[in-house]
């Protein structure tokens, strides 16, 4: 016995589960299928005033001006499925996800777990209503017929002789055949599945192919089909209800060590080090805060983590009081692998790292970076900042310039300078508003100190040395 | 040097070496040898008419327009110049990997023809759009050109290429130096001097041109961006450094480069003596017979063609204007062009390829005489003036069109007579709509495209009231008021008209006495087997060129089949000319509005001024045709035209000349001819300023050319004592025109059609509508459509069958069916089949007929088109009903491996026969029409159409009565001329009606109205001269009662 838990709308609904806020307006998900943009997904404002799926984005908005447009990405989809696969593995172990939308519960096994298929049925159901994510739930002895009648929405029956008749009253359309051989049926005059189900199989192998064949038995349970039971990601992802909502860091730091306690006990069971957990808090209005905490070096000790946190946090204002914690900890890496080099050449560069480390917790991560420039023609404004030690691009053919930059550039006389070599003449910028309209020289003063100057609205000044 | 506290940009460069800017600079004299307009697509900002003024007014001695491997821009930049005191000097840019870039000047007429060729060739190695040239093509091939290199100093073996260039244009051959204030600029000097040391070859130097003045910087950025495909936000690299490849002053100039390097430019200036005024367009000579002068034989082709016209003497009249006309022909030397087109038509007509001509110039006795057109120039005024006009020294003009299914033989025949190298299509340049500037500008600005698709979404371009940047300014007000969004309201309006690339013209034909790419480039079309000259339609006028117009008519093609329908069943010899003309009974029918499928007056617009208008003679369909055009409707003249032909209003003139020009259509200007003449009699243009006006007209909207003759043409009026209001509103009628306006001729020509398919439809309807069902894809409405009105005109249809059929519809013989009005369905109407393989099997097709799948599998059919016919239910005679058919069809039969080759098909199940409704679904599924019933039929007992009114009884109704009714929405139009309505055509089994939806309603039931197949309409019937319409008050879908899905619908045009 399979049960089958069809999402319809499941990135739309877990959009609207994280921002309620979104749910306000008419909303829809697109999605680009060559050059058309089509609906995919749509709350029941949209659907209100027309909007559905299928229908073209122009034609959608065409019916509703206000309608917020989301990109809707599959892979996106599927990776809520894995989230909520997951939450229900701790309720059932016999998972497989149809993704992007669908996942199939194994129900035989459960049964004596928890006494029987009604508490089975109720413990999953309940648990999938718990989320605010509409699903359609079907039952049938084999994972593709519950697909379908979950897909189609018939109503969910423990009786298999009743869902095996459900699935024969599908239309043609909705029975899960390609394109080509619904066209096939339709022309031949077959209206529902239960048409194509009474003919024998030789028949249909000879009228429709040998793959709709096997199909239509894998249908009926005749044939296994092959799948692969899901098995949850190795990561680390534990939330904490607050029993009341507290507004400051200080109060939460005694939930926070006992979560991190718990990382510490998971990573230590598994033998295993990360170099960043997140910790989300989440608010009854606000979009979530999440915290990421980083070490220079991985570890696994909870107590390293929560004394960067407690350097960090001062600076880290919260908007609203927080209702639930959730740690997070996505990469886990071997732990031998970084205790061999610990002494040694290392040793350095893993100064270097916790020093930064410290840094961008006491300073915040967008306070600590390393230079780099892009093409931007503008002195000043073609350099950017990269997070601090990832490796420096090197751009090609880079013209000439100074090692040391004034910022602001400096007035200064022309008479105190030999002009060497120019003008490189810099009119540009109109783009952003940030406009300059300079001429450039090399030049030389009488300490032989080679500088870089230019000339704008009637002024020299100098923007450089050159080392 | 210690510098002063000014700026001097040149100092400092010229530290390494050169001795030059010491001297002092006297004459201040300059050529600019390389720059690109915008026809080097996305690599300018600006165009070759904008370079060419703003270097005169610069002061420069001339100036070479170079675009990449292209002149297409040549010949509006030398429109420019010669109004203004400046050398234009013809050349051409190519870069070449590993070399650099090369510029080719053409000195003199030979130089240009090199230069041309090779153009051509490097065109030709690439498909439409590019080029491929390397550095052997230079080393031979040019004899007469001038050669500028500017090397890409990255590159090796520079002394190498050098040498040997040197070695081949000898002292045609100079250094090209250019600086844009660049860091790198002492680098690049100092690489020149030291190769023109090598080499041994003179410098020059030249500004690289790519904007006429530094403030289309930011439009030159914004190209820049769209050709890579980036926007400036994100890759600010994209931006150029500076503005310095506008063009420079000479000041500047001199401060920028050595002097013997710019007076080196005039050097080469003054070498260059060719102008474009030299090209002459020199006709084919093959058309003249030996021993006579081509007037002479012009002269006895017309002489000719009188006598076979007018079989009972040719009348003095017309013999005295055609030798008038010829006398300007011969004034003109245009003799070869309408030999030409006579050639043309005379190969047609060999043929029996149905053709007919439209044009200015086909607004000619001679051209009635040469068989080029069908109107005899005495039914219809002929305005000399636009026939061939002096003072526009500009080429006639003569549209052919051909049937549009075998304009292809015309075009063979053109390709076979002349060759390839000596005819090509004119091109046409496809330049930046709103549209596509807004999407490009705004990608280059870093908007993301939906962001765009957005903001443009409610954006109305014929809202008359706001223009497009209000009301972007009143929707996205967050936009408009952002920098980023002020940018892209000015430069989307920057970048429109701008050019994009080139296509090929329609079917305009440029023909040469010898080889063609002597003349001007010709480049690869997109379409295969087709090339393109770089010139378009203007820059032929402009040059004085011709052209040769073979166009492709669908009705043509249509009125072809219904002749010799005709002609074969009763044996008889009749052609268009032959046809009654002034046919009682075919005005009547045409006065009912009963003018589905017939050309021009088909359209809704054109049905309901049928019965105000009421023609009766041919002269009334010519003004039906140019009436019901936006130019008459904006002008607001249709009513003061339709109160007088009622009697309702007097007639009356100010002037006696007026009432000469205005007097055949009741004081009203309808025909383009008639606004022009007008402004001669009226306000004293001279038939060559007559002209320039229409052309203005023409362009209305582009640009503000109209203005210009407003002072004229009003002052001129009250000067010859006319009111000021009618003058006014002359011009008011004039701009209403724009560019719609039809001129007579044209009309006329197109009412000549309207009546032969008329007659037909009135005669030999069966014959008619075969005729059309066999040329679709054609005119304005579907098969379905054109089967209905069929079926209303007594036309009975008899369904497909691979049995019975042939690919065409078929008009059946009487003995066969006991009436005259009998069709078979054609094959042709099965989507999903190969019209090859199924023209194959019927040659196949046993006396008795085809008896299994196995048969037809046999004779070629693949299994898509056997399941095809079997969805068409045409298999019916071979294997019963169509969902029998189908199943059969699949079956993968054992017959199928050769080994039981001759197995027959096995018996297979016998399956449920499909319903009405099953029926009805797959025939609009699998032929977008049904012979059984309508739809709407099958639904007349349904609740929600309960006390719905027929669209055949809505004549009887009460005018101002309130009603419902429900159709198939077959057409959403939105005319432009009208603002805030939408018409809909409701289909329902007894025809087709109007319904009007104002912009409110359309708002307030905007679901229904955008998506509803079958709609369901309450609301206020009108009836004014037997139009009947249905005002909208209320709309529901009731599209759920059916679920067809190919019920086509048009969309918003």
């Amino acid at each position: 016995m399979w049960l089958y838990c069809h999402f319809p709308q499941l990135l739309l609904d877990n959009r609207v589960r994280l921002q309620p806020d979104s749910n306000i307006l008419p909303l829809a998900l697109y999605q680009l299928l060559g050059s058309q943009s089509v609906i995919v997904q749509c709350n029941t404002l949209a659907r209100e005033v027309g909007v559905k799926p299928s229908i073209q984005t122009v034609m959608a908005i065409s019916l509703c001006e206000q309608l917020q447009l989301v990109e809707y990405i599959p892979e996106r989809e599927q990776q809520v499925l894995q989230q909520l696969a997951t939450r229900l593995y701790q309720w059932a172990a016999k998972l497989v996800l149809y993704p992007p939308k669908g996942l199939a519960i194994e129900l035989s096994s459960l049964v004596q777990l928890y006494g029987g298929m009604d508490a089975v049925l109720n413990t999953l159901s309940r648990e999938v209503d718990a989320l605010p994510i509409k699903a359609q739930l079907a039952v049938a002895d084999n994972p593709l017929a519950a697909q379908l009648l979950a897909e189609y929405d018939c109503p969910v029956s423990l009786n298999l002789q009743e869902s095996a008749q459900l699935l024969a009253q599908l239309p043609i359309s909705a029975a899960g055949l390609g394109t080509k051989i619904q066209k096939h049926c339709k022309a031949a005059g077959f209206r529902q599945l239960g048409e194509l189900i009474q003919l024998s199989g030789d028949e249909v192998g000879r009228q429709l192919g040998l793959e709709t064949q096997l199909y239509l038995e894998q249908i009926q349970g005749r044939q296994q089909q092959s799948y692969h039971f899901f098995t949850p990601p190795e990561r680390f992802r534990q939330s904490l209800d607050l029993v009341t909502e507290i507004p400051h860091w200080q109060g939460l730091l005694f939930p926070l060590k006992r979560l991190f306690s718990e990382l510490e006990d998971f990573l230590y069971q598994r033998q295993k080090v990360t170099q960043q957990v997140s910790i989300e808090l989440h608010h009854r209005n606000e979009p979530p805060s999440v915290v990421p905490v980083a070490l220079a070096e991985p570890g696994w000790r909870g107590q390293s983590f929560l004394s960067l946190l407690q350097l960090k946090m001062e600076s880290i204002p919260l908007p609203e009081a927080v209702m639930e914690i959730t740690l997070v900890a996505n990469e886990l890496l071997q732990s031998e692998q970084y205790n061999a080099h610990f002494f040694g050449v290392q040793q350095h560069r893993h100064e270097t790292l916790q020093l930064i480390g410290r840094l961008q917790a006491k300073l915040g991560n967008n306070a600590v970076f390393s230079p780099a420039m892009n093409d931007d023609p503008r002195p000043g404004y073609n350099e950017f900042r990269r997070p601090a030690g990832e490796k420096p691009q090197v751009l090609s053919a880079a013209p000439k310039r100074p090692l040391w930059l004034l910022q602001p550039p400096q007035l200064t006389s022309i008479d105190l300078w030999q002009l060497r070599h120019g003008p490189e003449r810099k009119v540009c910028g109109w783009w952003d508003a940030g406009n300059i309209a300079r001429d450039y020289w090399i030049a030389r003063d009488k300490f032989q100190r080679v500088g870089w100057l230019y000339f704008e609205s009637g002024q020299w000044y100098l923007h450089g040395w050159f080392s | 040097m210690w510098a002063g506290s000014t700026l001097s940009p040149g100092n400092g460069i010229y530290m390494a070496g050169s001795a030059d800017m010491s001297k002092g600079l006297s004459a201040s004299l300059f050529a600019e040898l390389h720059s690109l307009s915008h026809y080097s697509f996305l690599r300018s900002a600006a165009s070759p008419d904008e370079l060419v003024m703003c270097a005169d007014e610069l002061g420069y001695n001339a100036i070479a327009i170079t675009d990449e491997c292209s002149v297409a821009g040549i010949v509006k930049a030398y429109q420019e110049s010669k109004t203004r005191d400046i050398k234009l000097i013809v050349g051409s840019e190519f870069r070449v990997s590993e070399v650099g870039t090369l510029v080719v000047l053409a000195p003199t007429r030979e130089a240009y023809a090199e230069l041309c060729k090779k153009i051509t060739l490097f065109r030709s190695r690439s498909e439409k759009g590019h080029y491929q040239a390397n550095i052997d093509d230079f080393f031979e091939g040019f004899s007469q050109c001038l050669l500028l290199w500017q090397p890409d100093f990255s590159q090796a073996q520079l002394l190498a290429i050098g040498e040997k260039l040197k070695s081949v244009w000898q002292q045609r051959f100079w250094l090209l130096y250019e600086r844009h204030y660049q860091a790198d600029d002492e680098r690049a000097f100092q690489a020149m001097v030291e190769l023109q040391q090598a080499v041994k070859v003179k410098v020059t130097c030249a500004g690289g041109v790519r904007m006429a003045t530094t403030e289309q910087q930011p439009l030159y950025d914004i190209l820049n961006a769209i050709q890579h495909g980036g926007s400036l936000a994100n890759q600010p690299g994209l931006a150029s450094n500076n503005a310095e490849h506008h063009l420079r002053s000479l000041s500047e100039l001199q401060q920028c480069y050595p002097q013997k390097w710019l007076a080196e430019t005039l050097v080469i200036a003054q070498q260059c003596q060719f102008c474009l005024s030299e090209l002459r367009y020199e006709y084919p000579a093959e058309l003249v017979p030996e021993g006579m002068s081509a007037s002479g034989y012009l002269k006895l082709l017309t002489e000719q063609g009188a006598r076979w016209r007018y079989p009972q003497g040719v009348p003095e009249s017309v013999k005295a204007l055609y030798l008038k006309e010829l006398s300007l022909i011969k004034e003109q030397s245009y003799e070869p062009f309408f030999l030409t087109i006579h050639d043309l038509v005379r190969f047609a007509r060999e043929q029996g390829i149905l053709f007919q001509g439209r044009g200015s110039a086909a607004n000619s006795v001679v051209c009635y005489c040469l068989g080029i057109t069908a109107v005899n120039p005495a039914q219809i005024q002929v305005l000399f003036e636009r026939f061939i006009s002096k003072e526009r020294n500009e080429p006639p003009d003569i549209d052919v069109d051909f049937e549009h299914e075998r304009r292809e033989e015309v075009i063979q025949y053109i390709y076979r007579k002349y060759g390839r190298q000596r005819a090509a299509l004119a091109a046409t340049v496809i330049t930046y709509r709103f549209k596509s500037a807004f999407r490009d500008v705004g990608k280059a600005l870093g908007f993301s495209e939906q962001q765009l698709q957005y903001f443009r979404r409610n954006l109305d371009r014929r809202d008359k009231e706001q223009n497009w940047q209000q009301q972007l300014a009143q929707q996205h007000p967050e936009v408009t008021n952002s920098v980023r969004g002020q940018h892209l309201l000015q430069f989307t309006e920057q970048l429109m008209g701008t050019p994009r690339h080139l296509s090929q013209h329609v079917g305009g034909f440029v023909i040469a006495a010898d080889d063609l790419s002597r003349l001007v480039p010709v480049e690869n079309a997109s379409m295969t087997d087709r090339t393109v000259i770089q010139w378009d339609k203007t820059d032929l006028e402009s040059l004085g060129l011709l052209k040769v117009d073979v166009l492709a008519l669908g009705m043509l093609t249509a009125l072809r089949k219904m002749l010799a329908l005709i002609n074969s069943r009763y044996d008889q010899q009749l052609t268009m000319a032959t046809i009654p003309q002034e046919d009682r009974r075919v005005y009547q029918q045409l006065q009912t509005a009963d003018s589905m499928g017939i050309f021009q007056i088909e359209s809704r617009a054109q049905m309901n001024m049928l019965p105000r208008l009421k023609p009766k003679t041919f002269y009334d369909l010519v003004i039906q045709i140019a009436i019901v055009r936006p130019g008459p409707i904006q002008g607001d003249m249709v009513h003061p035209f339709l109160r007088r032909r009622a009697g309702l209003e007097e007639v009356d003139y100010p002037s006696d000349e007026v009432k000469s020009v205005l007097e055949r259509t009741l004081g009203v200007p309808i025909f383009q001819e008639q606004v022009i003449k007008l402004a001669m009699v009226a306000a004293g243009f001279s038939g060559g300023e007559a002209d320039q006006l229409r052309r203005a007209m023409a362009s209305w909207g582009q640009n503000g050319h109209l203005t210009r003759f407003e002072d004229k043409l009003i002052n001129g009026m009250l000067e010859r004592g006319y009111k000021q209001e009618f003058a006014e509103r002359l011009f008011r009628q004039i701009c209403g025109f724009g560019q719609y306006g039809f001129p007579e001729s044209h009309s006329a020509s197109f009412a000549n059609l309207a009546y032969v398919s008329s007659w037909f439809k009135t005669y030999h309807p069966a014959a008619f509508y075969v005729g059309l069902l066999n040329s679709l894809p054609m005119g304005f409405y579907s098969a379905s459509q054109l089967v209905q009105d069929a079926q209303r005109h007594g036309v009975a249809f008899l369904a497909a069958d691979i049995n019975t059929c042939d690919w065409d519809y078929c008009w059946l013989p009487k003995e066969d069916t006991n009436s005259d009005e009998t069709v078979r369905m054609g094959l042709r109407q099965i989507q999903g089949i190969s019209e090859s393989r199924i023209k194959h099997t019927l040659t196949q097709r046993p006396e008795d007929g085809f008896t299994s799948m196995h048969e037809l599998r046999q004779s070629g059919l693949r299994d898509s088109d056997i399941n095809a016919l079997a969805r068409a239910d045409a298999l019916k005679s071979i294997a019963g009903h169509r969902h029998q058919a189908h199943w059969q069809s699949l079956s993968i039969s054992d017959q199928q491996m050769p080994l039981f080759e001759h197995v027959k098909d096995r018996p297979a199940r016998q399956l449920p026969a499909p319903d009405e409704p099953d029926n009805i679904k797959a025939d609009y599924e699998s032929t977008g029409l049904t012979l059984g019933r309508h739809p709407l039929a099958l639904l007349r007992n349904n609740p929600e159409l309960k006390n719905c009114v027929m669209a055949s009884d809505l004549i009887t109704c009460r005018s101002g009565q309130v009603l419902t009714l429900a159709g198939l929405v077959t057409c959403r139009q939105r005319p432009g001329t009208r603002s805030g309505v939408t018409f809909l055509t409701l289909e329902d089994e007894s025809g087709n009606s109007n319904v009007v939806v104002w912009a409110n309603t359309a708002r307030q039931f905007r679901q229904c109205f955008l998506t509803s197949n079958l709609l369901w309409v309450k609301g206020i019937v009108e009836i004014h001269d037997g139009v009947v319409h249905v005002i909208a008050g209320r709309l529901k879908d009731l599209s759920g009662l059916l679920s067809f899905s190919r019920l086509e619908s048009r969309r918003f045009h």
